[in-house]
């Protein structure tokens, strides 16, 4: 047994109007398709190369300022050595002398100044740790016993010979820290101190390096500022931003004044203190931010580009395939005319047969009324005896009228016209009259199974009928004499069954499979043409509907049109007159 | 069983058709034997000596085309004319219809008919009598070509005397 389901998807094109809306979401379907699967990819690399490059420009950018730091770190120690060697050097004068007047100690003065402005006064420290010898802007300090002051005593205890201070008023009341070196002199403990400004410290903490400027601060472990460049805050207050001291050297990301800004620190080797440089984050990325905004427009304009090509590729494809599909809507209607020409044919030939019939009858009888009213022949020509014959041409002519009557029925306008249409009677529209005395006379009998609960079709009662005269049709031909032939209908949700089952030869799947196929035919040559089922998928399919056959080879086959309740009206333009 | 006449064998279906030409025959001096089916022709051929038949091609029960195959079976001489009123019947296409003698088309006039009859009924008189055409020429000669009453009585004296 095999089963064939002629299913049309809904969303085929079943007329130009609704598959030229087809084409175009299609289009619309594919293009957005494509361009998502281009896109995602497209998109995903490149946020990921975007992250990826930004951490690498940003690890970069921190080694870098970390790098700058460290250098301006060693730059800052050697300003302190300098300023410790320069002291140290005090010894070493000539005119050192450990009891020295105003007049050498003025000269010491002369000489620190000559090696480095920010050195205020200069004094020197007997092993009472009495300052015996002065020379600066206050004199009264001459005599002063600092045997008491923090830094004396660790410069004394520790094994280090200098010491710096950290930054304090003191009694001058402005900011500045202390240098202080020691020397044995015989066995004895000397200590040379000099008070420094820590103005020429702050202008080493502004560089610029690659065209980014840093700025930034000294802080001691307090957190104190020892020095800074303008802008961060006045001296001995606490800094905004303390750097741990657990790391040596290290890069931070901050906000300073509500920016994001990049503070790099590193300790001092010769001060307890550390070196804080801070740059601005649009500042250190600028190059970052600029490639990847280079990146975007990049790959915007890419997106772009391709976007132009796959439309202009979809067009190119669509604008084919439309052809194509009018091609074919064409050969199709073609295809349909050629159809109506031959079942015009068929339906002459077989009509010839029934209008023949009552004409020869009348022919025959208006010859015997001639040779009754002959007198030579003597046949009865009573006025009685002629109007029997001419009721029986009357008979005739009513037999003939009835003929070209159903042939007008058939003969409609082309244009698809939807009724409400009651199946059952359309059935029995099709195989009364001509059918019925055809089926008589080959002895096939007619079993009418219908049901009477049918809903009523919204269709064109001419096509339809060309189905099912089609179906009925070829039921005849396929049953030999004595057969039977099943009308039945059904209802069944929202469509409706109509069937024409034969107990003729049936067919093998392989011819099944073909039947729906233009110009196959299983009937002898010259009988069938080949388009009687092709046009009725034609017409089913363009009320929304489909074709079922069932066949067993010996037993019979079973065509079932299945026909939506609420028919689609628009489908049906296609089979109107071009 | 008819000496003088012609035995003329009619099957059609239409009723009407069949008595009116029944009826118009005879008057022309025929036997018609006239029934409206195929299996009631063959029990006719059977029990009469037919000498031309004439017969429909649709007709319920056996059809025309059988009865024609059956009788040209069993009396090979007959010669069969087919009348029939199917308009797009190809006798080229069916072989077994090479058999019949000619075929007419519905509707045919009287004189047709007639004509037909004598030129069939000629043939089966030469398939019989085992005659030339030449010789049934020769016999037929002096006979009003234009009575085909008068050839037909010629024609069955033909056939009876041998």
């Amino acid at each position: 047994m095999t089963d064939i389901n002629r299913v049309k998807d809904n969303n085929a094109p079943a007329c130009p109007t609704s598959g030229e809306n087809y084409h175009r979401r299609l289009k619309q379907r594919l293009f957005v398709g494509l361009l998502i699967a281009y896109l995602i990819p497209i998109t995903l690399l490149t946020i990921y190369f975007n992250y990826k490059f930004d951490a690498n420009v940003r690890e970069s950018s921190k080694l870098q300022l970390a790098a700058a730091v460290d250098s301006q770190r060693n730059t800052i120690d050697l300003f302190m050595q300098k300023r410790i060697v320069n002291l140290f050097n005090l010894f070493h004068l000539k005119a050192f002398s450990l009891e020295p007047d105003q007049a050498t100690m003025d000269s010491y003065l002369a000489n620190l100044i000559r090696a480095d402005n920010a050195f205020v006064d200069v004094g020197l420290i007997d092993p009472d740790g009495i300052q015996t010898g002065y020379a600066g802007p206050y004199p009264h300090l001459r005599g002063k016993d600092y045997s008491h002051e923090n830094w004396y005593q660790d410069l004394a205890n520790q094994s280090k010979s200098y010491i710096i201070t950290d930054l304090y008023l003191g009694l001058r009341r402005q900011p500045h820290f202390t240098i202080g070196v020691k020397q044995i002199v015989d066995g004895r403990f000397y200590v040379v101190r000099s008070s420094v400004y820590p103005d020429k410290l702050g202008d080493l903490l502004i560089f610029s390096r690659h065209g980014k400027q840093a700025s930034g601060y000294l802080v001691n472990r307090e957190g104190i500022y020892q020095a800074a460049s303008p802008g961060f805050g006045d001296l001995l207050t606490p800094a905004f931003y303390r750097p741990g001291l657990e790391k040596e050297t290290d890069v931070a990301d901050i906000r300073f004044q509500e920016k994001p800004v990049l503070a790099a620190h590193t300790w001092l080797r010769e001060v307890p203190w550390c070196l804080v440089m801070l740059q601005p984050a649009d500042l250190v990325y600028k190059e970052m931010y600029g490639l990847r905004n280079a990146m975007i427009v990049g790959s915007a304009f890419l997106v772009l580009v391709i976007m132009g090509i796959v439309w202009i590729i979809i067009r190119k494809v669509f604008h084919w395939t439309e052809s194509l599909e009018q091609d074919r809507a064409e050969l199709k209607s073609q295809l349909y005319h050629a159809h109506k020409l031959v079942s015009v044919g068929q339906l002459a030939g077989g009509v010839a047969h029934e209008i023949n019939n009552p004409l020869a009858i009348i022919e025959s009888e208006s010859g015997l009324i001639r040779d009754m009213l002959n007198p030579s022949l003597a046949l009865e020509a009573s006025p009685e005896a002629i109007v029997r014959e001419l009721d029986e041409i009357d008979k005739a002519v009513h037999r003939a009228k009835g003929v070209t009557q159903k042939i007008l029925s058939f003969v409609r306008k082309t244009d698809p016209e939807l009724v409400p249409c009651d199946v059952n009677k359309l059935f029995d529209d099709v195989v009364s009259g001509v059918k019925e005395q055809e089926f008589k006379v080959s002895n096939i009998s007619l079993i009418k199974d219908y049901a009477l609960d049918l809903p009523e079709l919204m269709i064109d009662p001419g096509l339809l009928r060309q189905v099912l005269l089609n179906l009925i049709n070829n039921a005849s031909d396929a049953v030999a004499e004595n057969g039977a032939i099943t009308l039945r209908t059904r209802a069944d949700g929202d469509f409706i069954k109509i069937t024409v089952a034969d107990t003729g030869e049936g067919m093998s799947p392989e011819k099944t499979e073909k039947i729906f196929m233009p110009f196959f035919t299983t009937k002898e040559v010259g009988k069938g043409t080949g388009l009687g089922l092709p046009i009725s998928l034609n017409i089913v399919e363009g009320f929304g509907g489909r074709i079922e056959v069932r066949s067993t080879p010996g037993a019979g086959s079973e065509f079932t049109v299945v026909l939506p309740v609420s028919g689609k009206s628009e489908s049906a333009i296609i089979y109107t007159e071009r | 069983m008819e000496k003088e006449h012609i035995n003329l064998l009619l099957v059609d279906d239409e009723d009407a058709l069949l008595e009116s030409i029944r009826r118009r025959l005879q008057l022309r001096d025929f036997n018609v034997i006239a029934v409206n089916r195929g299996e009631k022709a063959l029990e006719v051929a059977r029990t009469e000596p037919i000498d031309v038949a004439i017969l429909d091609l649709k007709m319920p029960g056996m059809s025309g085309k059988d009865v024609l195959i059956a009788l040209k079976r069993d009396y090979p001489w007959l010669e069969v004319i087919i009348l029939t009123g199917h308009g797009s019947f190809d006798p080229e296409n069916e072989k077994e219809f090479g058999k019949a003698y000619t075929y007419l088309s519905k509707p045919c006039d009287l004189n047709t008919l007639l004509a037909t009859l004598v030129a069939a009924y000629k043939k089966t008189v030469m398939n019989r009598r085992g005659m030339t055409p030449e010789e049934i020429a020769s016999r037929l000669q002096g006979i009003d070509a234009a009575s085909p009453r008068a050839i037909l009585k010629k024609l069955k004296e033909l056939d009876s005397n041998v």
